[in-house]
């Protein structure tokens, strides 16, 4: 065969494309990718396909995702375009002069308000999602003798911040739970410049800020007069921000804010993690001060099912339980500084928790309830009632 | 499964390829592309690939039927009457129960259907191998395996174009495969697959964006509507087209062109012989010719546009708007025929093209608005002036700023491109590097997509 220049040509083509087919082809057909650090999930794997599933398209769609999840180098693949488009979109506005405006902006999965990344607000008719939750936190007063408190953080989703029209959180929590009215207190978000003082701007938690705000309101609330005195303020200017929200636009990687984090003389805890002890829960300033990037979890710690500080310097016997989701990283240390033992459930993550029989085993004095509108939305477990 | 699916560039596409260059054989390599064909089907409809069977089943027995029997007109006329009520049932029949409710004041119920995918292009090829049989343009396909490939063959199985039996006959049977056909296909497909991911979905997104909320914006902003979707419809369906025929290409089947720069048209009579090429040739040569063609008293003309522009309408969809359209195509087709035939000779190109582009995008509007009163509201906010907030767009979508930088491209593109005729070494290689890296590119935007990550867990 004469290798005419075109046909040289050809050949590479091939060659180019046998070569990009076959690293990817070998790397979905290994199937090894378990778990997909991008999207915060389980990977999906080629299954074997059942009749069933073929003939409903489920296994079709299954396969799709799979192959997503299983490409070499799966990260890049499935950043690039969000991170090209949202970055191209964000840049846009801000040529535009538009980012800063008090104005939605609707980004597709968040928008943006004045530079800070924000949720659509609800609309009344979301408080009815609670009730079943409220009827269950009834049902738990009646049946143990412990002090039950519920702390709710209100956030970007319960108001609008362009007409400020507040969602009547604390008026429906006090017409729906049997508790002590002096026992339900809400986080008061009544305007932006308020949220803006509390709350990360590319993040769904609160700041150092809203947590020692929330921290004398609870011990306020829970008559606990010995609070931990913060010791400092530590900020960090220049550092990445892995925020929730900028990771719903893929922009986690690009966008930054200003973090500070409060310094406390924690006492001497006895920390387990799902009945296994460990050195420390959250991360030590010092070594914050020599990463690049930061999370609220990083910072404060992460979420699991069962939590458990046993306070080693304290005269005090009693215990608290906390109820909460990942809003309570931040504060567990805090409470735990006045309890003999804290332990800390997060609903999401179990299976089996039953909050009546666990107050009872675990001799629980007091209960606080630390929710908001994500607590409540989740599908959380208070136990077989 | 689609084209622009992870599967098939993955899977089945490189799966289909390794297997049918592993044999020399041509009815090996007609089976395996028949077996790929039925596959690429069925992973989608598995259970109405039974109709595309059955019409395939149909189709091989009335070919003999009519090849071999006497009374050969009553059975052509039983096999047509079949395959387009089989076609009118799937796809027109509550359609036609809604208009008859309508009419009579009645409530029949409409009957739970869904719409076989591909099937007015699986319909259409049956009916032209029988109608070229009946008429002796072409001989029988013995072999149930080739009319069955013919039928079903998957590059143009569910978006076209039509292929007509004669121009494949002689490639069923015997056909060259070169690394030249290989790779012009393999471009081709990769270019196809550019139009349909990159551009038509951006163009997409904006027309339907804008669209939902009409009642929300201005004039302005209505025109960009129609200008997106006018460059989305033609960059999905062309798109489709070109990874057809890059794909029938690699597997050596040339298959005509269905797209020849539809938007640089002067009138609207060349518009249709340079949009979906293959459709308006089929129209024209089973309905249009043998109704009498141009080759009959002026009122016969006249009706035989009519009716070919409404049929061509319908068969798009079972929907007003639909056969609003292809009569809208119908009047002005008349009026170059007959009124304006010598004043369009006068008329400068420029105001032609500008014209006719206009009459195109305004039909657009009318295909994609399925209720009648929305279309008419659309087209007063398109015709009587009303201020548009842009900004207001801008802040409500934000993420459709990215596709805006893509309307440029979208608008040159779509214009022919004069290319150089001598190429050098470098460029080519430059070129296929290119290619490749437009495939990923390609696939990167299909991807993305996926990406929606679930924030509380672990966080």
């Amino acid at each position: 065969m004469r290798f005419t220049s075109k046909k040289i040509n050809n050949l590479f083509f091939i060659l180019l494309l046998i070569l990009f087919w076959s690293v990817c082809i070998s790397s979905i057909l290994k199937n090894q990718q378990t778990f997909n650090q991008i999207n915060n999930r389980a990977s999906y794997q080629i299954k074997k396909p059942s009749l069933q599933q073929i003939l409903n398209g489920t296994y079709q769609d299954n396969l799709e995702q799979a192959i997503s999840d299983q490409m070499p180098k799966y990260n890049y693949f499935q950043l690039f375009y969000p991170v090209s488009s949202n970055y191209i979109n964000y840049k846009t506005l801000k040529l535009l002069n538009i980012d800063n405006k008090n104005t939605y902006i609707d980004l597709g999965k968040i928008n943006l308000f004045n530079s800070y990344l924000v949720y659509d607000p609800h609309q009344e008719d979301a408080l009815i999602d609670m009730k079943d939750d409220l009827d269950k936190i009834n049902f738990i007063q009646q049946n143990t003798n412990a002090n039950i408190y519920l702390y709710y953080i209100n956030n970007d989703s319960n108001i609008n911040f362009e007409t400020n029209e507040v969602l009547p959180i604390d008026s429906y929590l006090k017409d729906n739970l049997s508790l002590n009215k002096t026992r339900i207190k809400t986080l008061a978000i009544t305007r932006f410049s308020d949220y803006k003082q509390y709350f990360y701007k590319l993040d769904h938690h609160w700041n150092n800020k809203g947590v020692q705000k929330a921290y004398l309101e609870i011990t306020k609330m829970m008559n606990i007069s010995d609070t931990l005195k913060r010791k400092d303020e530590i900020c960090f200017q220049n550092k990445k921000f892995l925020g929730s929200k900028s990771k719903s636009i893929a922009l986690h990687h690009f966008l930054t804010e200003k973090i500070c984090v409060d310094q406390y003389d924690y006492p001497n805890f006895t920390i387990q993690i799902n009945h296994e002890e460990v050195p420390e829960y959250g991360t030590a300033i010092e070594q914050l001060k020599n990463m690049e990037e930061l999370s609220y979890a990083i910072i404060y710690g992460g979420d699991y099912e069962e939590i458990t500080f046993t306070n080693n310097d304290t005269a005090n016997s009693k215990n608290l339980l906390i109820y909460s989701n990942s809003y309570s990283n931040s504060i567990n240390k805090l409470l735990a500084s006045y309890y003999k033992n804290t332990y800390v459930i997060d609903g999401r993550y179990s299976t089996t928790f039953d909050m009546v029989d666990y107050i009872q085993e675990k001799q629980i004095d007091d209960v606080l309830i630390l929710a908001n509108d994500m607590l409540f939305k989740d599908t959380i477990r208070w136990g077989d009632f | 499964m689609l084209f622009n699916s992870l599967t098939f560039l993955f899977l089945f596409f490189p799966l289909c390829l390794l297997v049918y260059f592993l044999f020399k054989n041509i009815q090996i390599k007609n089976i395996v592309l028949l077996f790929f064909s039925l596959v690429f089907y069925a992973w989608a409809e598995p259970v109405y690939i039974l109709i595309m069977l059955l019409t395939i089943l149909i189709t091989y027995l009335f070919g003999f039927i009519i090849h071999s029997a006497k009374n050969k007109k009553f059975y052509f006329i039983i096999s047509i009457i079949i395959l387009v009520f089989n076609l009118f049932f799937f796809k027109y029949v509550n359609f036609f129960i809604d208009n008859v409710n309508y009419l009579f004041n009645i409530h029949l119920n409409n009957i739970k259907l869904v719409l076989p995918i591909g099937i007015s292009f699986y319909t259409f090829q049956a009916l032209s191998y029988l109608i070229d049989l009946y008429k002796g343009k072409i001989k029988i396909q013995k072999n149930f395996l080739s009319l069955a490939l013919y039928i079903s063959l998957f590059p143009q199985l569910i978006a076209g174009p039509i292929v007509r039996y004669e121009s494949i006959e002689k490639e069923m049977i015997q056909r060259s495969h070169s690394l030249d056909d290989f790779v012009v296909g393999m471009k081709r497909f990769i270019l196809g697959l550019s139009k349909k991911v990159i551009l038509a979905n951006s163009m997409g997104l904006i027309a339907d964006t804008i669209f939902q909320e009409y009642n929300h914006y201005g004039t302005l902003l209505i025109w960009l509507a129609a200008i997106s979707y006018t460059l989305q419809i033609y960059y999905d369906f062309s798109g489709y087209s070109d990874m057809a025929i890059g794909l029938g290409r690699i597997f050596g089947f040339h298959f005509l062109e269905n797209f020849n720069y539809p938007y640089i048209s002067k009138t609207i009579t060349d518009f249709w012989r340079r949009w979906h090429i293959s459709l308006s040739s089929w129209f024209k040569d089973y309905v249009y010719i043998p109704l009498g063609g141009s080759r009959v008293s002026p009122i016969k003309h006249v009706r035989n546009i009519l009716i070919v522009w409404f049929l061509t309408g319908l068969w798009h969809g079972a929907s007003w708007n639909y056969i609003i359209w292809g009569l809208y195509f119908a009047v002005f087709l008349l009026l170059e025929k007959y009124p304006l035939k010598n004043i369009l000779k006068k008329v400068p190109n420029f105001l032609l093209h500008i014209t006719t582009l206009f009459l195109i995008i305004i039909s657009w509007v009318i295909f994609k608005t399925e209720n009648l009163n929305r279309l008419l509201a659309i087209l007063a906010k398109m015709f009587i002036y009303q201020k548009s907030n842009i900004l207001s767009l801008i802040t409500t979508h934000a993420n459709l700023i990215f596709h805006f930088y893509l309307l440029l491209p979208a608008l040159l593109f779509c214009v022919p491109v004069k290319r150089k005729k001598k190429r050098k070494l470098l460029n080519e290689t430059l070129a296929n590097i290119l290619y490749v890296v437009l495939l990923i590119v390609n696939i990167i935007f299909i991807i993305g997509s996926t990406y929606n990550p679930f924030i509380y867990f672990r966080f």
